[in-house]
């Protein structure tokens, strides 16, 4: 392996690292919210309603969803500014760089 | 470092490389997120089954009941210019509805009542996306009582619903056990969220939900 080889290597492992990183902290998903804590057991007996599965046992209620997420706009936003702007300097330094090599 | 690194300029490219591609993963992985829903529940999950477990919503079942009206393919809402695809859904790992996988559609609860059947069915869809977005019920909050809602189903009925309730819950007390099981009637309740942004929460402090009557005849 020589040395560009190398290097375009450890590149790499460094940018997966550091974006598998910022994707667990990223504020863009929609998170579930908990809501009602749902009862493991429900006898056949408790139907609720009409949610029945075809064995008879009866099916919990969910909790209500969760359908927002724009109150992470902002933080969403200067996310994409960011890095879009790290990634475009990055990508005209390389590709300068590389071009005076020739 | 100068083993790896022979040159200062190598060491400067490497983290120049490093840094372009980990940016391109962050911003590829926010706006993927930011404008699709993560929370798509469609699958079977319920929580005192075996997820893997092929349970038969019990909409299946009243197939052969001859007032089947089919199942829901879209819903239309006149009087806010709604017009989108219905898809089914279950619950989310942590036991909510799930909702639909991106921001213009919305989401039947496949596990409960079919819209056109005694019981109460549920649709919901969201508010907003995270690039702060309109999502498809941004105005639900704009229906009022007596304005007429549409479900179209598969088999190519159409139900007309009109609406007889428009109420906004916190979000830690919603009457689940009324919106999922109330049978007194023919009903399809629509949900979203609304209020204010809970920091931290990640979720807005009210639920609003609007509850419409089958117009029978």
């Amino acid at each position: 392996m020589n040395q560009s080889t190398r290097l375009t290597a450890l590149a790499l492992a460094f940018a997966v690292v550091a974006g598998l990183g910022s994707a667990h902290s990223a504020h863009a998903q929609t998170t579930t919210q908990a809501g009602p804590v749902v009862p493991a057991a429900v006898t056949a007996a408790s139907t609720t309603g009409g949610v029945m599965n075809t064995t008879g046992a009866a099916a919990v209620t969910p909790g209500a969803p969760n359908t927002g997420a724009g109150g992470n706009a902002t933080l969403n936003i200067a996310l994409l500014i960011g890095s879009g702007l790290l990634a475009i300097s990055g990508a005209a330094y390389l590709g300068r760089t590389y071009a005076q090599q020739r | 470092m100068y083993i790896i690194f022979p040159t200062k300029t190598q060491f400067i490219k490497f983290l120049v490389t490093g840094v372009t591609i980990a940016a391109v993963v962050v911003f590829t992985h926010t706006f993927a997120l930011a404008v699709w829903s993560d929370s798509d529940g469609s699958g079977i999950y319920i929580p005192h089954l075996s997820a893997h477990s092929q349970v038969t919503p019990v909409s299946l079942a009243t197939s052969t009941n001859k007032n089947f009206p089919g199942y829901p393919s879209r819903l239309s809402i006149p009087v806010i210019g709604i017009d989108a695809e219905v898809r089914a859904v279950g619950t989310t790992a942590a036991g909510t509805m799930a909702t639909p996988g991106n921001f213009t559609d919305v989401a039947w609860y496949k596990f409960g009542t079919v819209p056109g059947m005694k019981g109460s069915a549920v649709i919901d869809g969201h508010e907003d996306n995270g690039l702060g977005l309109d999502g498809v019920f941004k105005h639900l909050s704009d229906v009022k009582i007596g304005d007429d809602l549409y479900v179209m189903t598969d088999s190519g009925t159409k139900l007309h619903f009109v609406v007889s309730d428009v109420t906004a819950y916190d979000y830690l007390s919603v009457p689940v056990d009324l919106i999922f099981n109330d049978d007194t009637g023919y009903r399809l309740r629509l949900i979203t969220c609304s209020g204010r942004w809970v920091s931290g929460g990640d979720t807005y402090d009210k639920r609003l939900v609007v509850t419409a009557e089958l117009k029978q005849g």
